[in-house]
């Protein structure tokens, strides 16, 4: 009698353990997935506009974004180890994005020939002054594209609003002093060239 | 001669104002670009489907991990036996021990010098190791006996008549058979005969 309500007591005691440990895994999946929600809603827009940057195509930027919140589920475990999750997450998506767009260029024939894409450049008629913004636009997207990589990454990422030369430089992994210099370099060829585009048409 | 240089300078910097404020203006909406509506929602339904399918693939991810290991551990194992070198067969043949004993006759005649020098002489001998011969088998250990081997051209020909010619081939084995008896009677008669003329001499 006392041996069955001791292992009676020992089956509830392992029960009670089981279900607390149950309870204990599901109040943490919830907290991931709290910390999830929270990274999509406050950074979901910065990693898309990272993809757009390097890929310029809208649903490839998308299905970059996914697979960015991918990779983060895959590392919910770590999310609280995260000291500044935005810059991890901008690091992510440009891996990924980076990542993508080589796989891209791989399949397509190359567009890496400076010449050509000035080319393209220089056949853009510039007169109209209304349309003549989103023509520059243009031109400085080629020619962005013809800069070489070291230059155009820094350049392209300090495009984006919400980074700061210091997440740049995070992101890339090189120092935030590189970052300032290789975008005014990268500038510099930009407005020359730019202006050589201007200067042939006006 | 400076103001001049001034004045083209300013000249140049106002003719470049423009084209800062075009290259600022291109960049600036280089990377401003908005998602389509709804992006949130949709990354947090693709991390909800894939968290959701992510325990059911782990069992499945396990197991064929598992069964992967045990299979390389398998293979890993029937490779190593099968290409160990074959063991080296050290025929401990007793090498006889080369030991310089005197005739008694001479050791008395000669008295403690030459018995000095054969005690010395049959130290020496038993310190020096006459190394026994090595014999390397053939090929590897095979783990079966009698070792799967391909018969040879002589056994495939006898192969092939038996057959062909099942009851010449009978016959052959029994004649062969008898004259095996034969023979080893016989010598067994002439052993018999040598041992009683031995024991007649004594």
């Amino acid at each position: 009698m006392v041996a069955g309500e001791a292992i009676l007591s020992s089956a509830s005691a392992i029960d009670r353990g089981k279900n607390e440990a149950s309870e204990a895994e599901r109040s943490r999946a919830e907290a991931n997935d709290q910390a999830i929600a929270a990274l999509v809603g406050e950074h979901s827009r910065l990693v898309y506009r990272i993809a757009y940057a390097a890929l310029r195509q809208h649903q490839d930027a998308e299905d970059v974004t996914q697979e960015v919140f991918l990779r983060v589920l895959r590392y919910r475990s770590k999310l609280a180890e995260v000291e500044d999750p935005k810059t991890w997450l901008a690091r992510i998506a440009w891996r990924v994005a980076v990542e993508r767009s080589r796989k891209r260029r791989a399949g397509e024939s190359s567009i890496e020939n400076e010449s050509a894409a000035l080319d393209v450049a220089a056949s853009d008629p510039i007169g109209d002054a209304t349309v003549e913004q989103a023509q520059v636009a243009a031109i400085v997207e080629t020619l962005i594209r013809a800069l070489p990589e070291k230059l155009r990454q820094p350049l392209i990422l300090s495009t984006i609003e919400e980074m700061s030369p210091r997440e740049v430089a995070a992101v890339l992994g090189i120092k935030e002093s590189a970052v300032r210099s290789r975008v005014f370099r990268a500038r510099k060829i930009l407005k020359e060239r730019l202006a050589e585009r201007v200067g042939s048409r006006g | 001669m400076e103001s001049n240089f001034q004045k083209s300078r300013d000249n140049a910097e106002t003719e470049r104002d423009p084209l800062d404020g075009m290259l600022d203006a291109a960049l600036a909406k280089y990377s401003a670009v908005e998602p389509r509506a709804g992006l949130e929602q949709r990354i947090l339904a693709h991390v909800r489907s894939e968290q959701n399918r992510i325990p059911a693939r782990s069992w499945w991810q396990w197991g064929a991990a598992g069964l992967v290991a045990a299979a390389v551990v398998i293979v890993m194992a029937l490779g190593w036996k099968s290409s160990r070198p074959a063991k080296l067969e050290v025929q401990r043949a007793a090498a006889p021990i080369q030991t310089v004993q005197p005739p008694a006759t001479q050791a008395s005649a000669n008295g403690g010098m030459q018995t000095a020098v054969a005690v010395r002489l049959r130290h020496k001998a038993t310190r020096h190791h006459v190394h026994p011969p090595m014999v390397v088998a053939d090929g590897p250990k095979l783990d079966q006996f009698p070792s799967p081997r391909p018969l040879s051209a002589e056994e495939l020909a006898l192969v092939r008549y038996v057959k062909q010619f099942p009851s010449d081939a009978v016959m052959i084995a029994s004649a062969q058979e008898e004259f095996e008896k034969e023979v080893q009677q016989e010598g067994a008669a002439r052993r018999q005969a040598t041992s009683n003329s031995v024991e007649e001499e004594r």
